[in-house]
């Protein structure tokens, strides 16, 4: 790995500034467990690195009117929120399923989307709870839902100067259920595919439902036309099994050395039925 | 059966407290003063002529201390037909080819000049399919042999063939017959710690390397050779082997890189450091050797087997290592793995631009075992004969002698079927649907050794000091096997100490005893034999010194007992007595009388023995060496016979398993291992030994997979090279060791390392075809596969 400079800014205007005088190659650090594994394979060589470790407002896990999370929240903490296992199963099924616990401890649910991995754990669960984004820069801030944040692998709305900083999660409503499904080749692995659902049920019915999907597409997708179907509807056998052929229709997954394009296909619309099915029998 | 005091028992193993708490130092963690980082230039090509080496700007650069190419330096050869090369000259033949390297002040340097080099290439077109490389017109990968002789075609010189019987008679009067194919995938070893060495010269230009090997004594003539090469003729090399972090067979063949650190420390004329990344390790070192088998086997009416068809086609890579031998390995369970009368199996090995193949833990007998497992479970079911049946039907027996000429001695196959049967609850779970299924397969290896050398020796070295403490030098190498613990189990046992005061050395060319590897499974079985001899010597000695001495120290002792107590009073004892050594027992730490083993009076600790020789006129000391060869013979080359191991062992591993129909995902929901193990030496050992092959094994089955596209690794690393971890062995994994207590062992014990991972792949397969009924012929079982071959049964049932 080639040598390079590395501050710690305490402030965010700090860390602004210095991605100004820094210049273009400089980039943002967070948790590091993607950015130096791809600097040792010396697939990036940035001159200078500013970690966000030190900007305590990044930090913070709090409430208003739903969740409230600094970017900089390690997943770990997320994992073993209490709070988070209650109202937002789906995100505590999907941190809990990520890499393992040394990673965990270190990686952050802000790392985990700005990497833009379309196999991203975070990224569906988050998607479906309706999360919104805050993203700081030398401007002013700017707000927007998650799955306007992808642009492609490794892509992101993020201009070059602008942090992550918060994640917005609405509160939970009486009769909501989500689950999150992961299929790897052993425990602990990046997703072949992963998935997520959430539905809120009014005797019987499905009034909303969101469902998501990862490492199907360049990046992490919402379903909407599958959602539709759902929507109004009874989530007996025969929806179920238009849900998995309407997946199996709107993901663009590809072959590489993890999984082939038809076998994620396949099983996408698999996973996706049976994430809604365990959403609904989550439903409080 | 022998009355043993320690043997069986179940310690922690001596070696572990130094390994946790991170104390024990690898390759990795060490430093020689004024030490140099080497770092090799690989190959941008599978295949290409090599028109120009640049290295003038890396030599320029600051902190870089040595550079080296294939032109630059003597013309180092390696490999057992010696057609690899430490640096290549002319062209390239793998990605992984050396083409240059340089020794650097540091890691980033060294990288940095290593990035500097720049090589120009003609690109050749290569060959990656060993059938396309046995197909006319085929590019050549070597024009000529290690002879400088013109090579017409891509076959590696070591063809493999064994025949016995009458196969087309057989062939003509089976009732029923099964005929299936069947590949295994290169996989890589995996092991912890990665590879690496240290080469440092003396001021007389001696050769001291520390290396990651398992064979330092062959090692160090491949590198005395390599000094002679450079012009060292007559100079010495010293192999010390630090804790070897897994090994797996990677250390059974020399390798380029330590080639080269040889020639940057001489170059140099400072220690050289190479140590392997873990990219590298993947791309530049050997993995286990792919296959492809057309089986055919045969029974009568009444399932006894009476024949079996084997053809087998291996990619060898671009040179030639140990992989290349295999067969030899593939020949035991294919001759002898249950009673066959009539045997045809041939090998033949192809070079193409692939990797080069080398050995890896069961030495093709898992690549065979997949093949004769999966496909006795197919000719079962054409017979109509449940497969555990049919293979109780057909199970080797004690004193047969196989087709190959191998002489079993014991044999608890029958015993292995029957535990896994049961632990499985076989009857109840076989055949019951509900994509949930049982299958069994068993294996058939070396345990007592195996002459693949002219020499299948081993030497131990027993030194007493005046503690009562027991130096043990072994030629073997601790690679996490368990050697250390079950080495100094036997020789205490042996020698009548207690464990604790026994220290097992080894690694050292210079200070331990000769052996000839520690390969086939052999390592506690051959040392285990040479201590128990080293320690029969160390023993006469010992009683021999107690003649003289015991009664005089009796008297002493119970003199000084008088004086701390005088109302005890001196028993009337013969103390001027001069004792036969024959009169002696040795048993933890204490020697005494054999006539009255419980007078507590008349009995010497071994140290007072042993000082007593010590501090007296023309004194003496005890140090005493055995040297073990086994009984066995080294195959006959035309014929393909010969009683390769002193003893053999069996196992049958089971699997239940479950198929997830919609994903393919095959989930384990427990698995059963039954060894004939000869003898338990520690249960924790040998329980973890066999518990890690069977995990490996599993990788083997379920996920491990080497990809390449034309030469080039895919998977570099453990992010997509993917191995079963703690989280995966969510299910039971029941261990049985048999014990049928075989003569030839050390106290009775086969050699157990390599069996663990032989069976396992096979008890998977044939697991899932009764859950699912679907057959997996090619390995891994990923649910890419299940899950296509059961749309292809729902299209064509």
């Amino acid at each position: 790995m080639k040598g390079f400079d590395y501050f710690q800014p305490g402030r965010l205007e700090e860390a602004y500034g210095l991605m100004e005088t820094l210049g273009a190659e400089a980039g943002y650090i967070a948790g590091g467990t993607d950015i130096l594994v791809r600097m040792k394979q010396k697939i990036i060589a940035p001159p200078a690195l500013i970690s966000l470790r030190r900007i305590e407002e990044l930090a913070r896990m709090g409430r208003d009117r739903g969740l409230l999370l600094g970017s900089m929240t390690p997943l770990r903490a997320l994992e073993k929120s209490e709070e988070i296992a209650a109202s937002y199963p789906c995100l505590s099924q999907a941190v809990g399923s990520l890499a393992n616990p040394q990673i965990r401890n270190v990686a952050t649910v802000g790392g985990n989307l700005c990497n833009a991995a379309p196999s991203a754990d975070c990224a569906p669960p988050l998607m479906v709870l309706g999360a919104t984004l805050t993203i700081g820069g030398p401007g002013g801030e700017r707000t927007l839902p998650v799955e306007d944040f992808f642009e492609g692998p490794g892509r992101t709305v993020l201009r070059r100067e602008e942090i992550l900083t918060g994640i917005a999660i609405p509160e939970r409503v009486p009769g909501t259920g989500s689950a999150f499904l992961k299929l790897g080749r052993v425990s602990q692995d990046i997703a072949v595919i992963n998935a997520a659902a959430l539905v809120i049920m009014e005797g019987g019915v499905c009034r909303t439902c969101r469902l998501a999907v990862g490492a199907v597409a360049p990046t992490p997708l919402r379903l909407r036309g599958v959602e539709r179907l759902v929507e109004g509807r009874r989530p007996d056998p025969e929806l179920l099994a238009e849900v998995e052929r309407g997946v199996r229709g709107e993901v663009n997954p590809i072959t590489d050395v993890r999984s082939t394009e038809e076998y994620r296909r396949e099983v996408s619309g698999v996973l996706l039925r049976r994430a809604l099915e365990q959403a609904v029998r989550d439903v409080r | 059966m022998y009355d043993t005091r320690f043997v069986g028992g179940s310690v922690p193993r001596p070696d572990a407290p130094d390994k946790a708490a991170g104390k024990a130092l690898y390759i990795h963690d060490l430093i020689r003063p004024g030490m140099l980082y080497g770092k090799i230039k690989f190959s941008d090509h599978a295949h290409a002529r090599i028109i120009h080496i640049d290295t003038s700007r890396a030599e320029r650069l600051a902190g870089v201390r040595a550079v080296v190419t294939g032109y630059n330096t003597p013309e180092i050869r390696i490999g057992f037909i010696k057609d690899n090369f430490a640096l290549k000259k002319g062209k390239v033949r793998q990605y992984r080819d050396e083409v240059a390297a340089v020794a650097a002040v540091d890691p980033d340097v060294a990288q940095e000049a290593v990035d500097l080099i720049r090589v120009e290439y003609e690109e050749l077109p290569g060959v990656f399919d060993p059938e396309e490389a046995m197909a006319e017109g085929a590019p050549l990968v070597h024009e000529t042999d290690p002879r400088g002789r013109p090579k017409v075609d891509n076959m590696v010189p070591v063809p493999w063939k064994f025949e016995a019987g009458d196969l087309e008679s057989a062939k003509r009067s089976a009732a029923f017959i099964a005929e299936g194919r069947y590949e295994t995938p290169l996989i890589q070893q995996s092991c912890m710690g990665t590879a690496g060495c240290i080469a440092e010269f003396d001021l007389q230009n001696n050769l001291i390397i520390h290396t990651k090997t398992q064979i330092p004594f062959l090692a160090q003539n491949d590198f005395n050779q390599a000094l002679a090469a450079m012009g060292l003729r007559g100079k010495r090399t010293r192999v010390i082997v630090p804790t070897l972090g897994g090994s797996f067979g990677t250390g059974l063949d020399t390798h380029g890189y330590e080639y080269i650190a040889i020639l940057l420390a001489y170059k140099s004329g400072r220690p050289v450091k190479i140590v392997l990344t873990r990219e590298e390790e993947f791309t530049a070192l050997s993995p286990r050797q792919p296959t492809r088998t057309h089986i055919i086997q045969g029974c009568d009416a009444a399932g006894r087997l009476a024949f079996r068809e084997v053809r087998m086609l291996l990619d060898n890579g671009a040179y030639t290592s140990w992989g290349a031998t295999t067969p030899s390995v593939m020949m035991l369970p294919i001759s002898s793995l249950y009673r066959v009368p009539n045997v045809f199996y041939e090998a033949k090995i192809v070079y193409t631009n692939n990797t080069y193949c080398q050995a890896m833990r069961g030495y093709g007998n898992p690549q065979a075992a997949w093949a004769l497992e999966c496909n006795i479970d197919q000719l079962a079911e054409t017979a109509g004969i449940d497969p555990y049946e049919f293979r109780q039907r057909n199970a080797n027996v004690p004193d047969e002698i196989t087709p190959m000429g191998l002489q079993i001695t014991t044999c608890g196959l029958d015993r292995c079927l029957d535990t896994v049967a049961e632990k499985l609850d076989w009857k109840r779970k076989r055949g019951k649907g509900g994509a949930r299924g049982v299958g069994m397969a068993s294996l058939f290896h070396v345990g007592g050794s195996g002459r693949v050398y002219r020499s299948d020796g081993t030497g131990v070295i027993m030194k007493l000091d005046d503690f009562g403490c027991v130096s043990v030098l072994a030629g073997g190498v601790e690679m996490g096997q368990g050697f250390i613990s079950a080495l100094s189990l036997t020789a205490a046992e042996a020698l009548g100490v207690t464990p604790d005061r026994v220290s097992v050395l080894t690694g050292d060319t210079a200070t331990c005893p000769w052996d000839v590897g520690t390969h086939a499974s052999r390592g506690a079985f051959t040392a285990g034999n040479a201590a128990i001899m080293a320690a029969r010597k160390a023993r006469e000695q010992i009683f021999q010194l107690a003649s003289e001495h015991f009664m005089p120290r009796v008297h002493a002792n119970l003199k000084r007992r008088r004086k701390r107590d005088p109302d005890f009073e001196l028993p009337d004892f013969n103390y001027e007595r001069l004792c036969d050594p024959s009169e002696f027992e040795l048993r933890e730490n204490v020697v005494f009388l054999k006539e009255e083993p419980e007078n507590p009076m008349l009995r010497v600790p071994l140290e007072e023995i042993l000082r007593a020789a010590h501090y007296k006129e023309q004194g003496t000391m005890i140090v005493t060496e055995a040297f073990y060869d086994p009984c066995n013979q080294m195959l006959d080359a035309r014929t393909c016979r010969g009683n390769m191991s002193a003893t053999y062992i069996f196992g049958t591993q089971g699997a239940e398993v479950e198929v997830d129909t919609e994903t393919g995902r095959v989930r384990i929901l427990k698995f059963v291992a039954a060894h004939d193990v000869g003898r338990v030496i520690n249960q924790q050992t040998i329980k973890g030994q066999i518990y890690g092959g069977v995990v490996q094994g599993l990788g083997y089955a379920l996920c491990e997979e080497y990809k390449s596209r034309e030469g080039r690794n895919l998977n570099p690393n453990f992010l997509d090279y993917k191995i079963l971890s703690a989280p995966d062995l969510d299910f039971p994994i029941e261990i049985e060791c048999i014990e049928t207590h075989d003569l030839e062992g050390p106290f009775g014990a086969k050699g157990v390392g390599e069996p663990g991972l032989v069976a396992t792949a096979p008890a998977v397969a044939n697991a899932v075809y009764d859950a699912v009924g679907v057959r997996i012929t090619d390995l891994p079982i990923t649910p890419e596969k299940v899950l296509a071959a059961l749309k292809r049964k729902k299209e064509r049932p």
